[in-house]
């Protein structure tokens, strides 16, 4: 490696450089997570304020003050903005690109340009996606044919957006796969990589693999609508059942890239606060490349009642069960984690506990979703809104929130405030279930998801479920707002290392320098050897 | 937890409800022992004095992993097995399923029996036995699900899928749309009766509903259909724009289309704008949006269609609701004559819908000779078209339908025909000749 | 980071990784982007057997509409660019700078040559009324959609040149190719129209225009998926155009890092990883041309 003149003292990757020009064209992977972070953070409010329309909108049966049509375009901008602008990007896009290289001992990623091309091609999608909300589309935002084909609202512009940021999503993966293969540094072998690169390399693949089959989806959607050729629409001799198989090929990995950072978070924060090697690491580590590999068989689960076979049906749904079983792998692992450990209630913590608990809730009410005889009649019902609602917000922004707080003293070199945080988590933690319990016994009485007005039967649940999403902003807001203040107004300074966690990313500076380490950095061991060596190795 | 599902109405419903709850106990079960277990670590190996105590390096356990791989991968087979068996037995073919055809469109649902009764709706079926739903959809995506019966199935256009089950108790369920289709996806709610058996058939035997229609103008069939097609949902009745063009004053207007020709909204275009509406679009109204009614609309509804926005000249005030008027007799009947008086019940209660007086057959039997005629029955009996006969074939239709004959003739109670009025009908009868 | 004083032929400095593995590297994420290109054609490749399982005899029949002399041409075409692909590879390797520039220069005639078959074909599809859409089109359309070709290919030079100034930080050359290219493409739709219009005129002095649109679908007896067939055949053949335009800028792009006698032994790493590219471009055409003009 060239010889670089060695970084001044106070001198970090937020302040060696001034000014907007340097942060637009920036390379250096810890500056595009931050500019991803802002960007992220933006549409989760927007998205969020979709919900909180939508949930007012439902709060009493009847029309409160939006007619049909405008509850359908709520709906879909809340779908369509959480997922496609907010948490598929995600957790890889913030966390992954500031912590990828870190972890692993290297300066950057294997393709910094081209990250920074990610991050354009993102805004350049989020601008489309913007722009396509002056004549919002009503479609769903799983665009099925052929309403979607017909709707005259702007389809175009939205799944058009939709696909240039499945090319950032393309890009960040391909660079995150050859930076986890190239750029370890000397003595990090893949079994002493931390489980959150793992977790970001099998979210890699899938991001790289699945999104250029949903890219096409939608540009032969585009094409269906404006040249009419057929593939979707039945008067055409086409098959709205195959837009459905298309589709799903990639929606349902999809989830799979929301939540396998989240994974990998937990499983960095829960042996820091235990101060105990994180429990089975290996199973954790083959169990989320198994889930990434399984996800991609599953898609029809999602079509049980669509048309397909009934042989079909049968397969996807006993190979689904497939994908539960190395979840319930990692559940065990993390929680036999704390035993006889010594535990730091930290907000990251309580966080990480937090998640536990409602993935066990998410992952088991997915149980009854891929049981055929259930999913019959939870489909399409509230039962699966709250169920992926747990799974997506108790789970990835769960995990995203507990990342956020736990590296924090690395990105900003600062302390948040403790005690607001652990407020806030509470918010969140009961508006959250406050929000979604009441769903799943809404699917249980049979009310169905989408519906802008229903019976009155219906309506107690639906005014819980309204008070929790509120609560459930606040508590997020407040999350939010406190790590904003503490950053720009916070006076307490973080240490290098202020949770004397073994990974290489509290080895350098907090806030790391502009090339992350002074020298090279070499490992020994697995960044999970803490407490007292065991008589035969502790297993 | 499980007194949230619906009743049990069908057959199916207690096993798939018996499946849910062993979910249910399973995952309640682990929820609470890991999330207990976590609470409890976290409680008693709780850092004390702000200082970590020692804790041991333990990296893992290959035994614990086997068993809690294998352990709830046989949890997950016993589950996976039922699904798909529970599943196996809803989709079995049955032999004698009342099978009935559901077609979906924006935003209602069409049923019609095998019989040809046809409803909007809602429609019935008999307790105790198998039924099929045949789906289809004419437009988007819709889907059938009845909450009681435990039964959902998409309704895909350009193709047919099935739903099947057998209800057990009678009474009115509630079927759902689920599958987003657009504006009124929530409106979107039939009703399914499950009648005793005899109850059933008289249902399914009662056409007056049709027989109604069939003897409409084709105005007022077009008005009909107007709201039962759901046209109103797009074409207003008093000139303000919904999403189409509102019919008021349509009739003979020039529209300029997006290809650039120009049309008068003659008979002519107005048939091929409901039948193929993606052929021309006006300047300015969203493309490919109107449901496509060819193959949906026979020729006498497309005719009665024009005739209703012909009607819409502006000069009738216009009001969507318009209750069906009694038809206000100028002649009381009871002042004619016995055959005067059987002429005028046949010309005003219906019968000239299905009965001709020139031998040409429509429905039934034509009146021609028919008095005093000599023929089989249904079941393979003689009759003879006495007073007897004619009076039970009125009271009663359904007891002795003549060979070769639908069951379709509606009843005709004390309350709508008294006995002077069948005795002016049979004597009538026997001057048709 | 300073610019260079001098730009040498040796791997560029690359601020953090040694030059093999920064090779191997690039190798990998070339490799991994085929992958998703791959994929992206997948999906059409599944959806024209799909439909051609379910409509054989349409599908039979459509495919007669197509030229398999141009088909073949095409392939011949591409194959031979492949195989100068390869030979400039090897070059490259051995620092051969003056053959890598023949190569690809080549190569991108080639695929210019490609493409003009390929609007052959189409103007001659679109002649007998066989449109991509099933409602609604003029052929005319044919003129501007050949310029919008044209102003693409424009701007993806001058997008290659652009890129290449950015990779020597040369940034007074970048802004002025980047600036060139978004030129091209605002300047695009107020000149389409006259250039169109004189397109057509040069073309109607050597062949007969027709006079109206003749619009097959409008034709009795052709079933919808006769139609779809022809839907397809445009959404594969027009994507994979796209992508040789794409390819055209690539090997662009590395004929002028030879043209500064950048490629040596120790560094060859553009050509190679273009090659790729290119030979994807090709690999993809071999498939699609068997399977729309020679499959019965």
């Amino acid at each position: 490696m060239s010889a670089h003149a060695a970084t001044a003292e106070g001198e970090n990757y937020l302040n060696w450089q001034k000014g907007i020009w340097s942060w637009i064209t920036s390379t250096d992977h810890k500056r595009i997570g931050l500019m991803y972070l802002f960007s992220l953070v933006t549409f989760f409010i927007i998205g969020g304020m979709a919900a909180l329309v939508m949930r007012l909108e439902l709060a009493q049966p009847g029309a409160q003050f939006l007619d049909p049509n405008q509850y359908n375009v709520m709906f879909t901008l809340h779908g369509a903005i959480m997922i496609f602008l907010f948490i598929v990007p995600g957790i890889p896009a913030v966390l992954g690109n500031f912590l990828l290289p870190l972890m692993i001992g290297a300066q950057d990623v294997a393709f910094p340009r081209l990250n920074l091309m990610s991050y354009y091609v993102y805004l350049l999608g989020a601008v489309m996606a913007l722009i396509a909300l002056l004549n919002p589309i009503d479609t769903g935002w799983t665009f099925y044919a052929p309403y979607s084909m017909q709707t005259a609202t702007g389809v175009t512009l939205m799944t058009a957006a939709a696909f240039v940021l499945g090319f950032s999503s393309i890009l960040t993966g391909l660079n995150f796969i050859v930076t986890v293969h190239k750029l370890r540094c000397p003595g990090m072998t893949w079994h002493r990589m931390p489980v959150f690169v793992w977790a970001t390399y099998a979210t890699a693949v899938i991001q790289t693999l699945a999104t250029p089959v949903v890219g096409m989806t939608l540009v032969l959607l585009l094409v269906e609508r404006y040249f009419g050729i057929g593939v979707f629409d039945p008067k055409l001799g086409g098959d709205p059942v195959l837009f459905e198989h298309l589709f799903w090929f990639y929606s349902h990995p999809v989830v799979y890239i929301m939540v396998l950072p989240a994974f990998g978070i937990v499983g960095e924060i829960i042996p820091v606060f235990s101060r105990k090697p994180l429990f089975g690491y290996h199973m954790v580590c083959y169990a989320t490349l198994g889930i990434a590999v399984v996800g991609f068989l599953v898609w029809a689960h999602h079509m049980f009642v669509a048309g397909i076979s009934d042989g079909s049906a049968m397969y996807f749904s006993i190979i689904t069960f497939g994908v539960a079983i190395p979840t319930a792998i990692k559940v065990f692992n993390w929680v036999s984690t704390m035993y006889k450990g010594s535990i730091s209630l930290t907000t990251p913590m309580l966080y990480a506990m937090a998640f536990v608990f409602l993935f066990m809730i998410a992952g088991t009410t997915g149980i009854y979703l891929a049981t055929l005889a259930v999913d019959v009649f939870y489909h399409d019902t509230y039962f699966v809104v709250a169920h992926f609602h747990y799974t997506i917000q108790g789970g990835a922004v769960i995990g995203l929130i507990a990342g956020l707080h736990f590296w924090f003293p690395k990105i900003t070199g600062k302390m948040y405030n403790e005690h607001v945080s652990k407020v806030a988590f509470l918010l969140v933690f009961v508006g959250f279930n406050l929000t979604f319990l009441p769903q799943f016994v809404l699917g249980m009485e049979g009310m169905p998801r989408r519906y802008f007005d229903y019976l009155p039967q219906f309506a107690p649940m639906h005014e819980l479920s309204t008070i929790g999403a509120f609560i459930n902003g606040f508590g997020y807001t407040f999350a939010l707002v406190n790590l904003l203040w503490s950053w720009a107004f916070g006076k307490r300074k973080a240490e290098k290392n202020p949770y004397d966690s073994l990974s290489l990313e509290w080895k350098c500076d907090s806030p790391p320098i502009h090339l992350n380490f002074e020298t090279v950095p070499t490992v020994d061991d697995y960044p999970y050897a803490y407490g007292t060596p065991v008589e035969g190795g502790g297993h | 937890m499980f007194r949230y599902l619906p009743e049990q109405a069908s057959e199916v419903a207690p096993r798939i409800d018996w499946l849910h709850n062993l979910i249910t106990d399973i995952s309640v079960f682990f929820t609470v022992v890991i999330c207990g277990a976590m609470l409890y670590f976290a409680f008693r190996y709780r850092k004390r004095d702000g200082v970590d105590h020692e804790t041991p390096q333990i990296r893992g356990s290959n035994l614990l992993e086997v068993i809690w791989t294998v352990v709830p991968t046989i949890i997950c087979c016993y589950i996976a097995y039922y699904g798909v068996m529970i599943y196996k037995d809803m989709v079995a073919f049955k032999k004698d399923a009342v099978v009935i055809n559901a077609v979906g469109r924006q935003w209602a649902w069409d049923f019609e029996y095998e019989n040809g009764k046809k409803t909007n709706n809602e429609f019935a079926v008999p307790v105790g036995k198998p039924v099929k739903l045949i789906l289809s959809s004419t437009d988007v995506l819709h889907s059938f699900f009845i909450p009681a019966m435990r039964v959902k199935k998409d309704a895909v256009p350009g193709m047919f899928t099935s739903l099947s089950f057998t209800p057990v108790k009678t009474g009115e369920y509630t079927s759902f749309c689920t599958e987003y289709c657009g504006k009124d996806h929530s409106a979107m709610l039939a009703t399914l009766k499950v009648l005793p058996e005899a109850e059933y058939e008289r249902w399914l035997n009662d056409r007056t509903d049709e027989l109604l229609a069939a003897a409409m103008s084709p105005v007022e069939l077009g008005k009909k259909l107007y709201a039962e097609k759901g046209c109103n949902a797009c074409h207003s009745l008093d000139g303000a724009k919904i999403i189409g063009p509102s019919f008021l004053k349509l009739y003979g207007q020039e529209r300029e289309c997006e290809s650039g020709n120009t049309f008068t909204a003659d008979e002519e275009y107005l048939r091929d704008s409901i039948l193929n509406p993606r052929h021309e679009i006006v300047k300015g109204y969203p493309a490919q949006l109107m449901p496509v009614f060819e193959g949906q609309l026979d020729e006498r509804e497309v005719k009665g269609l024009v005739a209703f926005i012909r009607s819409l000249d502006g000069s009738a005030p216009v009001v969507e609701e318009v209750a069906q008027e009694e038809e206000v007799a100028v002649v009381d009947p009871s002042t004619l004559s016995p055959e005067e008086r059987g002429k005028w019940i046949y010309e005003n209660k219906l019968c000239i819908t299905c009965h001709t007086l020139d031998g040409s057959r429509l429905v039934g039997p034509s009146f021609k000779n028919a008095y005093g005629r000599q023929g089989k029955l249904a079941d393979g009996s003689d009759y003879e078209a006495n007073d007897e006969y004619i009076t039970e074939s009125l009271r009663n239709p359904g007891a002795k339908v003549v060979e070769g004959y639908a069951p379709a003739m509606p009843p005709y109670g004390a309350g709508q025909l008294s006995d002077d009025d069948i005795a002016g009908l049979i004597a009538w009868m026997k001057t048709v000749k | 980071m300073s610019s260079h004083a001098a730009v040498t032929s040796g791997p560029p400095e690359a601020h953090h990784w040694d030059p093999q593995t920064a090779y191997s590297g690039a190798k990998l994420g070339m490799w991994l982007f085929l992958a998703t290109e791959i994929l992206l054609f997948g999906v059409l490749f599944t959806c024209f057997a799909l439909y051609r399982w379910a409509f054989p005899a349409e599908f039979h029949e459509a495919s007669g509409h197509l030229k398999i002399s141009a088909g073949a041409i095409n392939t011949a075409v591409l194959i031979f660019s492949s195989y100068l692909v390869a030979l400039g590879v090897g070059a490259a390797q051995r620092g051969d700078n003056e053959k890598v520039k023949k190569m690809t220069l080549i190569s991108v005639v080639c695929g210019l040559l490609f493409l003009v078959i390929k609007s052959y074909e189409y103007f001659g599809k679109f002649s007998e009324g066989l449109f991509p859409a099933t409602h609604g089109a003029d052929w005319v359309l044919y003129f501007p959609a050949l310029v919008l070709g044209v102003f693409l290919l424009i701007a993806a030079a001058l997008t290659a040149f652009a890129f290449a100034a950015f990779h020597y930080h040369e940034y007074s050359k970048f802004y002025k190719y980047l600036g060139g290219a978004i030129v091209v493409m605002v300047l695009f739709p107020f000149l389409v129209s006259p250039l169109a219009d004189l397109l057509s005129s040069i073309i109607g002095s050597v062949a007969t225009l027709p006079e109206h649109t003749h619009y097959a679908w409008r034709g009795d007896g052709l079933t919808q998926s006769y139609k779809m067939y022809f839907g397809l055949y445009y959404a594969m053949t027009g994507l994979h155009a796209l992508h040789v335009i794409l390819g055209m800028g690539i090997l662009f792009w590395v004929y002028l890092l030879a043209r500064r006698n950048r490629f040596s032994s120790e560094y060859f790493t553009p050509m190679e990883i273009g090659g790729l590219y290119w030979h994807l471009v090709d690999l993809i055409w071999i498939y699609l041309f068997p399977l729309l003009y020679l499959i019965d």
